[in-house]
C-alpha cells in the first residue's frame, strides 16, 4: 500500500505525523530532483530527492520521487510516493 | 517589444467566433426532437441529446473564454507597450538633460525612475502573458493526457483538477475566531490567497469584510461566498473543502471555504500555480490594490508602506526565488517561551507570499508565513527580520491602502 | 410514431454537425513573435490542439445521434413489416385466403 501525493513547489503536506515541504524542484545535470524539507522547525532534515533513490522518513516509511513536472509550467510540481517501511 | 496585439486579437477573434458557433449549435441540438417517439430507445435518445448539447455548450464556452483571455491580454500588452514607450522617451530625455548639465540631479533621478518604470512595465507585461497562458491551460487541464505538458501527474495518478474534497462544518461564519495564527496552507500552491486572507483576519475591518462576504445557508448545507471580479460581485456556493488544502487548527475552516470559492472562480490549475497577492486582495475585497516594488536605485516607499500599516490596511509581500534549495536562510527574532525576543535562524521560503504584520520604526518587518504552525521553515507565528534582509529577499508588497 | 419526423430529426443532427465545421480552429497566429512569449505561444498551441480534438469528438457525436435515430427508425420499420407479414399469415389461416 502506498500513498501518492502531488505537491506544488513551495507548499507543504502533512503525511500522517510527518510534515513534508517541497522547497524546490526541477532538473539538473543528474536529472529530476525535489528539495524536500522533512519535519517541523527547528527539527528538520533537508533531502535532495532523486527518482529511484528513496529516503527513509523518521517513522520508517520510504519517500520516493516519482517525477517532476509539468515541463514548461511556471512553478514545478513533484509527485511523491510513500511506501511502507522495508 | 516582441509580440503583436493585432495578431493576438486575430487569434482571439478566431476563438470567439468558433465559440459562438458552438453555443448556437448547442441551442440547436436542444431544439431537436421527435415528438411522437416514446419508449426506452426514445429516452436513451433524449438523454444522449442532453449530454451532447452540454458537451457542445461546454466546448463553445471554453472557446469563448480562451478568446476573451487573449482579447484581454492584447489590451494589457498595448497598455504596457504604451508605458514602456513613455519610459523609454523619459530615459532619453533624462540622458539628454544630464549630458547638457552633468550636475543636474533631477536628470539622474528621472533616469533612475524611468529605468525602473521600464523594468516594471516589462515585468508586468510578462506577468500578463503568464496569467493568460495559465488561464488557457486551466481550460484544457482535464482533457486528454496525450498533450505535451499535460501528462501531469504521472499516468495512473489522480489529476489535480479532480482532487477529492472533504466536508466543511456548518455555521463557521459565526463561530470561527478568524485568527490568522490558526491558518496553515496545504498542498495547494495558493500562498498568495492565504497570506491575503491572513492579512484580512488580523484586523477588525478585515474580519468584518470576510464575514460580510460569507453566509452559511443551513437549508442547502453550504456557504455563499462573494468574490469581487472587475468591480462586480460574483457569488459562489461552497459545501466542500479541497482535500489537502488549507486548514485552520487542523480542520477545514473559513480559509478552506474561500479557497474552494476561488478554486471555482480560477479553476484548479490557475489557483494551484501561484499568483499575485494584489489579485487575491482585489478578489477578496473588491478594492483597488496598490503595489509597491523594490525599485532600482530608489528602493521601497517605506513612508507610504508605514502609512498603510498605520491606517490598518492589509499588506502582503512576495519573495524572490530562493537561493538555497528554494529558501532564504535568515536571522530573525521572535518571542520565546518566556515572552522575551529571541534570535533564531529560520528560512524564508522563496517564490512565496507572507502576511505583513507590522513595519517597525527601525525598519524591521514582522511577517507571518501562511504555512502556519509547526511548519518546517520558521515554525509559524510572527517573525521579525531586518529591513536589509527584507529588501534582499522580497520584491513586491501588495496593499489595500493608498500610501497616504 | 412518425417515421418521416425521425428522418427529419436525423437529418437535422447531421446539419448541425455541418454547421459546427467552421468552429474547427485553423489559421491562428503562431509563435512567440505573435504572442510575445514562448510560454504563452506554447499554451495557445496546446489549447488549439486540445480544442480541435474536442471539436472532432463533438462533430462525430452529433453525426452519431443522427445515425442512431436512423437505425432506430429502420428497426421499427422492419418490426412493423414482420408484424404485418405475420398478421397476413394469421388472417389467411383464419379465413382461407392468401397463398397456400
Amino acid at each position: 500500500m502506498s500513498d501518492r501525493i502531488v505537491l506544488e513547489a513551495g507548499t507543504q503536506h502533512l503525511q500522517g505525523e510527518v510534515r513534508l515541504a517541497v522547497t524546490d524542484a526541477g532538473t539538473d545535470d543528474a536529472g529530476p530532483y525535489a528539495a524536500v524539507r522533512i519535519g517541523s522547525f527547528p527539527a528538520t532534515t533537508d533531502v535532495r530527492l532523486r527518482t529511484g533513490v528513496p529516503h527513509q522518513l523518521p517513522d520508517g516509511r520510504m519517500l520516493h520521487l516519482a517525477g517532476v513536472g509539468p515541463v514548461g509550467r511556471r512553478r514545478p510540481s513533484v509527485a511523491l510516493e510513500i511506501t511502507a517501511a522495508p | 517589444m516582441n509580440g503583436s496585439p493585432g495578431q493576438v486579437r486575430a487569434a482571439a477573434t478566431i476563438l470567439t467566433t468558433a465559440g459562438e458557433i458552438g453555443m448556437t449549435s448547442s441551442d440547436a441540438i436542444d431544439g431537436l426532437d421527435v415528438e411522437t417517439w416514446e419508449g426506452s430507445a426514445a429516452d436513451g435518445f433524449r438523454d444522449r441529446r442532453q449530454k451532447l448539447s452540454a458537451e457542445v455548450d461546454h466546448h463553445g464556452t471554453d472557446l469563448m473564454r480562451a478568446g476573451l483571455t487573449l482579447e484581454r491580454y492584447a489590451g494589457e500588452m498595448e497598455a504596457c507597450d504604451t508605458e514602456i514607450a513613455a519610459a523609454r522617451t523619459a530615459v532619453v530625455q533624462g540622458w539628454d538633460a544630464w549630458r547638457a548639465n552633468p550636475i543636474d540631479v533631477t536628470a539622474l533621478t528621472l533616469i533612475a525612475k524611468s529605468m525602473n518604470d521600464l523594468s516594471v512595465a516589462a515585468h508586468k507585461r510578462e506577468q500578463f502573458a503568464i496569467h493568460a497562458a495559465d488561464q488557457l491551460y486551466a481550460l484544457i487541464a482535464s482533457d486528454s493526457t496525450n498533450l505535451p505538458g499535460l501528462t501531469w501527474p504521472p499516468a495512473g495518478w489522480p489529476p489535480a483538477p479532480s482532487l477529492p474534497t472533504v466536508p466543511i462544518p456548518g455555521g463557521l461564519d459565526g463561530t470561527s475566531p478568524y485568527d490568522p495564527l490558526d491558518v496553515s496552507q496545504g498542498s495547494i500552491g495558493d500562498c498568495y490567497l492565504l497570506a491575503s486572507l491572513m492579512a484580512l483576519m488580523q484586523t477588525d475591518e478585515g474580519d468584518q469584510l470576510l464575514r460580510d462576504n460569507l453566509r452559511w445557508d443551513p437549508d442547502r448545507g453550504g456557504y455563499w461566498v462573494t468574490l469581487h471580479v472587475d468591480g462586480k460581485e460574483v457569488v459562489y456556493f461552497v459545501d466542500r473543502a479541497q482535500q489537502n488544502g488549507a486548514l485552520e487548527n487542523g480542520d477545514p475552516g473559513i480559509v478552506s471555504i474561500f479557497e474552494n470559492a476561488v478554486n471555482q472562480h480560477l479553476q484548479f490549475n490557475d489557483l494551484n500555480d501561484g499568483g499575485w497577492p494584489a489579485d487575491a486582495l482585489e478578489l477578496l475585497t473588491g478594492k483597488d490594490t496598490k503595489v509597491y516594488e523594490d525599485r532600482t536605485l530608489l528602493g521601497w516607499d517605506w513612508d507610504d508602506i508605514r502609512d498603510d500599516v498605520r491606517d490598518g490596511d492589509q499588506l502582503v509581500a512576495a519573495t524572490r526565488e530562493g537561493k538555497k534549495e528554494g529558501m532564504w536562510p535568515v536571522e530573525a527574532q521572535r518571542p520565546g517561551p518566556d515572552g522575551t525576543m529571541q534570535t533564531v535562524n529560520v528560512d524564508i521560503v522563496g517564490s512565496h507570499a507572507y502576511t505583513i504584520v507590522s513595519v517597525e520604526k527601525n525598519g524591521d518587518v514582522v511577517l507571518m508565513n501562511p504555512w502556519g504552525r509547526d511548519n518546517g521553515a520558521d515554525g509559524g507565528g510572527p517573525i521579525r527580520i531586518s529591513e536589509d534582509d527584507f529588501t534582499r529577499i522580497f520584491h513586491q508588497i501588495a496593499s489595500t491602502g493608498d500610501g497616504k | 410514431m412518425d417515421y418521416a419526423d425521425m428522418s427529419k430529426t436525423a437529418d437535422a443532427f447531421r446539419a448541425v454537425a455541418t454547421d459546427l465545421g467552421p468552429a474547427r480552429l485553423s489559421g491562428l497566429p503562431k509563435g512567440a513573435g505573435s504572442y510575445g512569449y514562448a510560454y504563452l505561444a506554447g499554451a495557445v498551441d496546446q489549447v488549439v490542439s486540445a480544442f480541435n480534438e474536442r471539436h472532432d469528438a463533438v462533430v462525430e457525436g452529433t453525426k452519431g445521434v443522427g445515425t442512431t435515430i436512423d437505425s432506430c427508425r429502420l428497426a421499427y420499420q422492419a418490426a412493423d413489416a414482420i408484424a404485418e407479414a405475420n398478421l397476413g399469415k394469421l388472417l389467411g389461416r383464419l379465413f382461407g385466403v392468401g397463398p397456400r
